[in-house]
């Protein structure tokens, strides 16, 4: 299932398309990597990245942070104040 | 303080959240009970966050604490349980050269994680080298050495070479699904 969430081709070439290719080009280039090995290295992070934030976010977290919001409140008002800064 | 603005900000941070904890874990399943984990403590916590600054930075530092914490050994043994790597879509540049995900996703994972995660967090998420300098709790220049150590050791991994071959290329052949783009109907 998370498999299928995070295979996303599609907007693939816009990941690949990132501002920091140059400056990292740059750096390796000082330190002996070629600019394409570079540009390579730096696309592939862009979309390994791009790939997984795209993907779909199990309802199970949405339901953690109502759970907690939810306990909060009931505990809120069985103590009253307590407000710390 | 209201908890539902804050509640909303979490939600807003997990894609990067699960895609931070995915590069570091090496798995799709283990890194949502690393997100699990780290929401719980965000949550608990949400008193220590410190309003006006980077609720991400602040997030990453949690999750990477729970992880080398709890999770780094079984990482190792659990890793690439559910085909993450397998998982191959074509990385296409512009003419120069290209490289298969899953193959780099395999190399990624052979870095040591201190190199994985700082590579992640400057070069894929966006985080800069001063926030991967606190949440890592280091020196900004020990994160750019660990980058650049980090690139070194993913371009030998996939057999780029160190200086342009013949050629002028640093191509690396993709995987036979991968190599004629995206086939129809894939992302359909």
């Amino acid at each position: 299932m998370a498999s299928k969430e995070l295979h996303d081709p599609e907007g693939k070439q816009a990941a690949a398309k990132g501002p920091t290719a140059a400056e990292k080009a740059r750096v390796g280039a000082a330190r002996g990597l070629d600019s394409r090995s570079q540009e390579a290295i730096g696309r592939a992070l862009k979309v390994h990245y791009d790939d997984l934030v795209r993907a779909a976010v199990p309802d199970k977290f949405m339901e953690l942070l109502d759970r907690l919001e939810a306990t909060e409140q009931s505990g809120n008002s069985q103590s009253g104040a307590d407000e710390s800064d | 303080m209201s908890q539902t603005s804050f509640k909303d900000d979490l939600v807003a941070q997990i894609p990067g959240l699960r895609a931070f904890a995915v590069s570091l874990c090496g798995s799709v399943t283990l890194a949502d009970d690393l997100v699990q984990e780290a929401l719980l403590r965000a949550w608990g916590n949400s008193d220590k966050f410190q309003r006006g600054t980077s609720l991400r930075a602040w997030l990453f530092t949690i999750l990477r604490n729970v992880y080398y914490s709890q999770y780094r050994k079984r990482a190792r043994e659990l890793q690439d349980s559910d085909g993450f790597f397998a998982r191959g879509i074509a990385v296409v540049g512009d003419q120069e050269s290209h490289l298969d995900l899953a193959d780099f996703r395999i190399a990624l994972a052979k870095l040591p994680a201190e190199q994985r995660e700082v590579l992640t967090m400057v070069g894929a998420s966006g985080l800069s080298y001063e926030e991967a300098a606190v949440i890592c709790g280091v020196e900004i220049g020990t994160i750019k050495s660990r980058v650049s150590r980090a690139r070194t050791k993913l371009s030998e991994l996939m057999g780029l070479d160190r200086r342009p071959n013949a050629s002028g290329r640093a191509t690396l052949a993709v995987s036979p699904s991968g190599a004629t783009g995206d086939p129809a109907g894939r992302g359909k």
